[in-house]
């Protein structure tokens, strides 16, 4: 049995691209004014889309402390705060969504597999872009997993910056199979991610 | 025109990327001031002409702050919220499917079919920059508010009232999100009306620029 805490700022809608099932049981952890959560009994710890990255930035030391015994975090959002060890999101608007592609580097944990790309890519109805906004700074280049066509870092799998597993997305959404979502793609990444966050870790750290 | 010292806009965020963006872009940065929804209690809302709550909103936390908001109206204030769910407005918002790629397969025929072009949010805006996508919409409206936009089986997207005494806008389009997120590449033309029409500044013309710098730091909550 996985044990997610699933954050939840408030938005209307977020929590409904998550589906418990008989390997993985959520726990909604909702942001209040002086958010003070207890990651003690998780394993995994998402953050969707349509996140609270001022509330989250004030418990970064709760994360840092989860991360520390070996926890994953997942972050799906533009973390546009300093509360991610090692990574930094960063908005970029400089390039036509219509000329970005994405392509992989590294996948030492097997994360894009049976994940088609171009099913990131063209993710909404053949319209190029969508998927992912800015990009990441990291700290450890050879964490990058997905990049796109001018270089960017748009989605890391670090075990480097501290004992556990941060994957970050540009800001791109992953969630549980959608039935109206146009493409699998996306279900299927997230339940690597899921089956990542199962498996024992194996930190970089020596 | 020159930036006013004084930020004539309070933007409700709680949070999300999309909303920082817009709120920290060169064009926009001298005319609206961040307020954390966490810290609207203590908000000195006078200090402001107008008022944004972009989707995508904590609107459980902004409630409990409904006399406050109703009282900056009452001042002759302008609240323009956007979005799903605001239930704490005198009016009935339903969900409906999100229809955000219609530009693609069917161009000449967009989500919201009509737009009252006479109203100043929307007048010299094009119907292509005053209509996308919508999430969901009002099935009950204030007594005498005026519809502005609406789909083409007469569901209300938009609507304003001035009985509270300044002007309450409330619209299902999200046009704070879409433009921090940068995937509508015509939304500067929205923005700026809306900004104008909330202050009457209106923002250096051009495409939104993003400044990198405002990105990676900590965000200064009210003491």
């Amino acid at each position: 049995m996985l044990n997610v805490a699933l954050i939840d700022s408030g938005v209307y809608g977020t929590m409904q691209y998550f589906a418990e099932t008989p390997e993985v049981r959520y726990r909604i952890e909702r942001i209040r004014n002086h958010w003070q959560p207890d990651f003690s009994a998780d394993d995994l710890v998402v953050v969707p889309n349509g996140a609270d990255h001022v509330a989250l930035y004030e418990v970064r030391g709760s994360i840092r402390t989860f991360l520390d015994r070996g926890g994953t975090l997942a972050c799906f959002c533009g973390f546009f705060t300093p509360w991610i060890p090692g990574n930094q999101w960063v908005h970029d608007n400089r390039q036509p969504l219509k000329a970005v592609r994405y392509r992989a580097r590294s996948d030492p944990l097997g994360l894009l597999e049976g994940v088609d790309i171009d099913q990131l890519t063209f993710e909404s109805h053949g319209i190029s872009g969508w998927w992912a906004c800015g990009e990441i700074i990291t700290d450890h280049p050879d964490s990058v997993l997905l990049e796109d066509n001018f270089g960017r870092v748009i989605m890391v799998a670090d075990t480097t910056s501290t004992l556990g597993l941060i994957i970050a997305t540009a800001s791109g959404p992953l969630g549980d199979p959608d039935p109206s979502a146009p493409s699998q793609g996306i279900a299927k990444l997230y339940r690597n991610i899921i089956r990542a966050a199962t498996a024992p870790k194996e930190s970089s750290h020596v | 025109m020159s930036e006013p010292q004084q930020k004539p806009i309070g933007m409700i965020v709680n949070g999300v990327w999309s909303h920082y963006a817009v709120a920290t872009a060169p064009k926009y940065r001298g005319l609206i001031e961040l307020i954390y929804v966490h810290d609207l209690g203590g908000a000195r809302l006078e200090r402001f002409a107008g008022l944004i709550v972009p989707f995508q909103n904590d609107h459980e936390a902004i409630a409990p702050h409904r006399d406050a908001l109703y009282a900056f109206l009452a001042r002759g204030g302008r609240i323009a919220v956007f979005g799903d769910s605001a239930h704490w407005i005198d009016a009935v918002w339903e969900d409906r499917p999100v229809n955000n790629y219609w530009w693609a397969e069917q161009p000449d025929r967009p989500p919201v079919a009509y737009t009252d072009f006479s109203h100043p949010l929307f007048e010299g805006l094009s119907e292509r920059q005053a209509c996308w996508h919508h999430h969901g919409v009002y099935t009950r409206i204030p007594d005498g508010a005026r519809v502005l936009q609406h789909t083409e089986s007469g569901e209300v997207i938009c609507w304003e009232t001035q009985a509270y005494g300044g002007h309450l806008l409330a619209g299902t389009q999200d046009p704070i999100v879409e433009h921090g997120v940068q995937q509508i590449a015509h939304l500067d033309h929205f923005v700026d009306s809306l900004v104008t029409w909330l202050c009457g500044h209106r923002p250096t013309p051009g495409k939104m620029t993003i400044d990198r710098e405002a990105y990676g730091r900590p965000f200064r909550r009210a003491d």
